[in-house]
């Protein structure tokens, strides 16, 4: 279980790094002056008060460590396959949505999520999976198109 | 005088109108509701339709649909983590705790019933005050609202609960996400690396989505359900959910938010998901049990509701009495205005007083007709919640991704909305709050646009900012409020030390 001193340096330094990412890939001071006033001011000042808040939590979780200060656990992931599952659905929902068309990935993603997301295997109903999301994908999709006007991709339909 | 005003409430009351309001009325809250959708979406789609109609007639159906869309985001907030409009993201701070600790039929009823109030009041000032109002708007300059927006996100560690310094690491967050794209002010690429999807910048709705819909979805993936929480059974709704006592309580709360609401809808350019954060913050910092705010309880969903709503009206008040429209809605009322030939500004109080009595009127009835459907469809969706979690939230998030793709049909902001989910659940596993990260990406292209050209109007003279009254003012007191959390502490030990008697820990 990951204890919250472990958290506040596993982020101490990924936020650290985000922020040197983002500091170096902006423009140096001086290359966009118009008018008098750096436009890049901001996002400078952005990144380098980023950089000294996440320093700051990397210390604090190091100080932590060093002193054997006994800190609370974070928060708990206690299906990590589930949640990988449920990642890999949206992931595959937002790849497909375009090419395969919304009402099949709709129906597909509801039944492969419901599927996921239930908490015992015996009491996931294919059938019953099955034709809620056929027809939530096909309420949506005559919700959108038909009836708001809003185009949706229509992939292999 | 009077007679115009009679003629104007009487024409919003021809049974046409009134059932265009209601029509505007229900079909807004239905947008509001919908994850992704909009009141301005909401507002763009039914726009041609009042070219056929009379001028009162299309601005009561598109008022109806203004006031549907605020309040219909607050369902969704309080019953599902998820912000049904940018509006109501400050809702969801207490208004979801309240539902987990299984009061969500008094956060729905105070919701409903502070949402009606707030629009009362908004319209209330716009009826009175618009011109004077309207002329005091125009003396803000880009200092006065740097400093203005500024002061909001100075109040960062007030919506965080928990480590404050992750609170303020989730806000500057925040404020780096919206700086992608284009800058606001000379066009110059930031943190895009090329990607030509990134120049536009990532959308508040998508940005909204993924933070709380998605994540919420990964949080419960992994958290797992148990069968206590698969069907959440312990809904009932008894009157309107909120007693009288609570009622009373909440008083001073709505007059606080609502007034902060109506200002800054006053104000051009900044909008209601503004309005709800700074209705909130300010409710808050005045508040005497400011430090319950955040773990459910009541008071949150009133400053929420009541600001957000009261900001319509405010909203009105630069378009009406100037011409100026301060938001995207604003500039749809606009346009439906000048199709029909009517110009707003000083002189429509006097050539067309009758139709603006109308608005005022219609305004007021379309509230009305808020607070009975969203009463009535609180019961709806309360029954649609008690469906198990696997089957509701897969169809949830299915509309969350049409919602975000209908914002500008890209596929682009359905693959941001995935990316700000998986941003949020690594924000909640490492233990930060979300609320400053949506404070940070709100304020941020607002304080940044304006610091630009306020630095740009004084040649790069930065004792400008300091030496304008207001501007000053707010500026000063966002210093106060940013060095308190870090010099408060210091000073109370330095006190509780120099005073005798009292053991040193």
């Amino acid at each position: 279980m990951l204890k919250e001193k472990t958290a506040d340096v596993v982020s101490g330094s990924l936020l650290l790094i985000i922020a040197f990412v983002m500091y170096a890939s902006l423009p140096k001071a001086g290359e966009t002056v118009i008018a008098g006033t750096d436009l890049s001011l901001a996002p400078r000042l952005v990144a380098l008060l980023l950089g000294v808040l996440s320093a700051v939590l990397l210390l604090r979780g190091l100080y932590a460590f060093r002193s054997g200060r006994v800190s609370k656990a974070a928060e708990r992931i206690a299906h990590p396959y589930r949640l990988v599952g449920t990642a890999a659905l949206v992931v595959a929902a937002a790849l497909l949505f375009e090419p395969l068309g919304f009402a099949p990935t709709a129906a597909l993603y509801i039944f492969g999520q419901n599927f996921v997301l239930c908490y015992e295997p015996g009491e996931f109903r294919p059938l019953r999976a099955a034709i809620v999301a056929i027809v939530a994908a096909a309420v949506i999709w005559y919700l959108f198109t038909q009836w708001l006007s809003m185009p949706l991709p229509s992939g292999i339909l | 005088m009077f007679e115009t005003m009679l003629a104007g409430f009487y024409s919003a009351f021809a049974l046409d109108c009134l059932l265009l309001i209601a029509g505007g009325v229900a079909l807004g809250v239905m947008f509001g509701s919908i994850p992704g959708l909009t009141a301005s979406m909401g507002l763009i789609l039914c726009l041609p339709l009042t070219f056929s109609m009379t001028p009162l007639n299309g601005i009561s159906l598109l008022c109806g649909l203004f006031i549907g869309g605020i309040s219909g985001g607050l369902i969704p907030a309080i019953l599902m983590n998820i912000p049904g409009t940018p509006g109501s993201v400050a809702t969801l701070f207490d208004g979801y705790p309240m539902m987990r600790k299984g009061e969500s039929q008094k956060a729905l009823g105070a919701a409903v019933v502070y949402s009606f109030l707030g629009t009362l009041f908004g319209i209330a000032v716009l009826s009175v005050f618009a011109p004077m109002l309207a002329r005091f708007a125009l003396k803000f300059t880009p200092y006065e609202y740097f400093a203005v927006s500024f002061f909001a996100l100075a109040l960062i560690s007030s919506v965080s609960s928990g480590s404050m310094l992750k609170g303020f690491i989730s806000g500057v967050l925040g404020i780096a996400i919206a700086m992608v794209g284009m800058s606001p002010v000379g066009g110059i690429q930031r943190l895009t690396g090329g990607n030509v999807d990134l120049q536009s910048g990532f959308l508040m709705v998508p940005f909204l989505v993924g933070l709380f819909a998605i994540s919420e979805l990964f949080h419960n993936a992994g958290a797992g359900f148990s069968k206590a929480t698969m069907i959440q059974k312990d809904f009932r709704m008894r009157g309107i959910g909120i007693g009288i006592g609570d009622f009373v309580r909440n008083i001073r709360t709505f007059f606080v938010s609502s007034s902060v609401g109506t200002a800054i809808g006053i104000l051009p350019g900044i909008g209601v998901s503004t309005a709800s954060i700074m209705g909130y913050l300010a409710a808050k910092k005045t508040s005497k049990r400011q430090d319950q705010y955040g773990t459910g309880v009541v008071d949150g969903v009133v400053a929420s509701e009541s600001a957000n709503n009261a900001c319509i009206g405010g909203a009105l008040v630069p378009l009406l009495a100037l011409g100026i429209p301060g938001d995207t809605v604003a500039s749809i009322l606009l346009g439906a205005l000048i199709m029909n030939n009517i110009q707003p500004g000083p002189l429509l109080f006097i050539t067309q007083g009758e139709l603006v009595y109308g608005i005022f009127t219609s305004l007021v009835i379309a509230s009305f007709c808020m607070l009975v459907i969203v009463l009535l469809l609180m019961r709806v969706f309360i029954r649609l919640v008690q469906t198990p979690k696997n089957i509701l939230m897969p169809i949830v998030i299915v509309m969350c991704l049409v919602g975000a793709f209908g914002v500008n049909n890209r596929a682009f902001d359905v693959w941001s909305v995935v990316m700000f989910g998986g941003l949020g659940l690594a924000l909640r596993t490492f233990g930060f709050p979300l609320q400053p990260a949506v404070l940070g990406f709100i304020l941020g292209p607002i304080v940044e646009t304006n610091f630009y050209r306020a630095l740009t109007m004084a040649n790069g003279n930065y004792s400008e900012f300091v030496l304008r009254p207001i501007s000053g003012a707010f500026l000063a007191a966002a210093v106060i409020f940013i060095l308190l959390p870090v010099v408060g502490p210091v000073f109370a030990r330095w006190r509780d030390s120099a005073r005798p008697g009292i053991p040193k820990p």
